[in-house]
């Protein structure tokens, strides 16, 4: 890398890391579609992203950079799970074909709407089914330790995420189908 | 079991063998269940950078921030912003000339963009010390300790320049020959103690001997002055001034004529989640985040006018002390933060006594804007504050009345995460809480 920009390239530095944080979040959902756990949609990501920048000059204009990007991050994701093995918990390459071809379909924009949704939709939940709710991601025993607080077992927890979890999914469904009938 | 269940248990990770075996077969065969897989994908995203937020956003109470190693948001174009740059940069740039080191700093605040740690090198270039005191030992030997505020530009290890300021200069027998520069005219050291002190505009600039010998040149006048001893001198863009002995201790001027009010407790701070543990008494606080607004903060705080003859006021000022939060990142922010005051109106308001919440403040727009001042995002102690004839003619219109008012960020942080800025309230244990100054007629 002895260049910070490439000479040929429509898209510079300053321009790659803005579409990168724009669409961050998409990519992710995306590869968490393929992905059975997040510290491999972690490591894909940081894969990924090098090479994005690497390829930068193949991209003509900025509205193409999101479904660009998905064919790099789907072809990482694939070649990650054929490196696990079949001992993981994976699907099948027919299935994992068909998800990606799903996800794909996916606009930028739609992505971003249910990302809001499930924004508005989690602050109606009181603060503790808040915290049980974002406890699975906020680090390893979080889900144990709120049920110690609780004075429940951690299994009792689970169940009540999982019926929360469903609420919620429920209510950004709801929300997002409203939005279509309301155009605003 | 539903096969909506079997989706939430993957992404819980709860899923056995067998029941990934399940669902891959019902995927398969099920194009609605799969769009439902991709948008569950989705949420367990959404949530997962919801949760990474809130564990990076450090709460008021937290003693030690713990920061996850780990990021959301902005975590992978971080680590390719490192990849990317990490090893470009330093080819491009021979490095610059030393010319003097950062001895010391007390209570320092800086805006720069050389490195302002103590036992720094310094480069050429410029300083701006906003509160505080440092030293500054050039390369020659020269020690030049500078006052708050000051602007100072470092030119060689022989070499400065006081564009604003104090300084005090020591200049041993290795730096004879020291030249320290200001707007109107320059000082060459012979080996001494000597003070320069740059007033605002037109004031001119004092440069005083402790002990030793100094010659000072006025360019325009092609004048010069040799200084010993306590000798001083007055030099403006119009001549120099020679004076035996020092320059008199300066008076304060006494303001008999300024009304202060204070808020006496009825100041608040309000965060859009509602979530109190980010909020703290002793701070008045205001962000504005980019994109969603959880963690937005506003403040209010009032004054009452109660027994103050209106009448006799001719101008007015709020001011507010800026307090380090130690809340976020400065870096996130752009460069120059604008922040605005609104009058919410005259009545006595009945949130001070408990749990008032975001949605029980006014929303700028009901206000009236009376005023604006900026803070650069270095900056993290400062005195602002509005002086203006909204706010006069706000407090004219309502007399003995307790007036509330707004203070907001315009400008919102560039990425996630970004400062939350600070204003004492009354409880602050350092700096003075929000004052009302009103300026009376100096002849009643």
């Amino acid at each position: 890398m002895a260049d910070t920009n490439h000479p040929e390239a429509k898209f510079h530095e300053g321009d790659f890391m803005r579409l990168l944080m724009q669409h961050e979040p998409a990519l992710r959902a995306y590869s968490r579609s393929l992905l059975p756990d997040w510290n491999l949609v972690d490591e894909v990501i940081q894969e990924a992203s090098l090479t994005l920048w690497q390829k930068i000059g193949q991209l003509r204009e900025e509205e193409g950079f999101l479904p660009w990007a998905k064919v790099i991050v789907r072809f990482k994701c694939l070649s990650a799970i054929g490196k696990l093995g079949r001992d993981r918990h994976v699907f099948s390459d027919g299935v994992l074909e068909l998800l990606a071809d799903e996800a794909d379909s996916i606009e930028a924009d739609e992505q971003a709407a249910a990302m809001k949704a499930l924004r508005s939709c989690l602050v109606n939940f009181s603060k503790p089914h808040q915290e049980l709710l974002l406890a699975p991601y906020s680090g390893e025993g979080r889900v144990k330790e709120l049920a110690e607080k609780a004075g429940k077992s951690a299994n009792a927890l689970y169940k009540l995420l999982g019926r929360l979890r469903e609420k919620l999914s429920d209510c950004v469904h709801e929300n997002l189908s409203s939005e279509e009938r309301n155009p605003v | 079991m539903k096969p909506e269940d079997l989706i939430r248990r993957y992404f819980m990770g709860e899923a056995s063998e067998e029941e990934v075996a399940d669902l891959d077969a019902l995927l398969a065969a099920d194009a609605g269940l799969r769009r439902r897989f991709v948008f569950e994908a989705g949420n367990d995203t959404a949530l997962r950078e919801i949760a990474l937020e809130r564990i990076s956003e450090p709460k008021v109470s937290d003693e030690k921030v713990v920061r996850p190693a780990f990021r959301s948001g902005g975590w992978m174009a971080a680590a390719a912003a490192v990849i990317l740059l990490g090893g470009l940069t330093w080819t491009q740039f021979s490095s610059p000339k030393v010319i003097a080191t950062l001895v010391s700093s007390e209570d320092a605040s800086w805006e720069s963009a050389l490195p302002t740690a103590p036992g720094s090198d310094l480069v050429a270039g410029y300083l701006k010390l906003n509160s505080g005191i440092a030293t500054i030992r050039f390369r020659s030997g020269a020690e030049v300790l500078l006052e708050a505020p000051a602007d100072f530009v470092l030119e060689t290890p022989m070499k400065g320049r006081l564009l604003r300021g104090a300084a005090v200069i020591d200049v041993p027998e290795s730096a004879i020959g020291f030249v320290m520069e200001t707007p109107d005219g320059y000082a060459v050291d012979h080996g001494t103690r000597f003070a320069v002190s740059v007033g605002e505009e037109n004031e001119g600039t004092d440069f005083e001997v402790l002990d030793g010998e100094i010659s000072v040149f006025h360019p325009k006048t092609e004048s010069e002055v040799r200084l010993s001893g306590k000798q001083a001198t007055t030099i403006t863009s119009s001549g120099l001034e020679k004076r035996d002995g020092p320059i008199p201790e300066a008076t304060l001027e006494r303001d008999d004529h300024i009304i202060r009010v204070g808020t006496q407790g009825m100041s608040v701070s309000v965060i859009a989640n509602n979530d109190e543990d980010y909020l703290h008494p002793d701070f008045l606080m205001a962000k504005k985040s980019v994109g969603k607004i959880d963690f937005d903060r506003r403040s209010v705080f009032s004054f009452s006018l109660d027994g103050i003859d209106i009448e006799k006021i001719e101008s007015a000022r709020i001011r507010l002390n800026l307090v380090p939060s130690g809340i976020g990142f400065a870096g996130h922010l752009p460069k120059v933060n604008r922040f605005s005051i609104y009058g919410l109106g005259g009545e006595s308001p009945a949130f001070w006594d408990s749990g008032i919440l975001w949605e029980n403040v006014p929303l700028p727009e009901s206000g009236k804007l009376l005023g604006s001042f900026e803070i650069p995002r270095s900056q993290q102690r400062a005195a602002v504050g509005i002086n203006s004839d909204e706010l006069l003619r706000f407090i004219q219109e309502h007399p003995g009345t307790t007036l509330t008012f707004l203070l907001v960020r315009e400008t919102s942080e560039t990425e996630s995460r970004g400062l939350v800025h600070t204003f004492a309230s009354d409880s602050h244990p350092e700096a003075s809480g929000p004052t009302l100054e009103l300026f009376t007629n100096k002849t009643q």
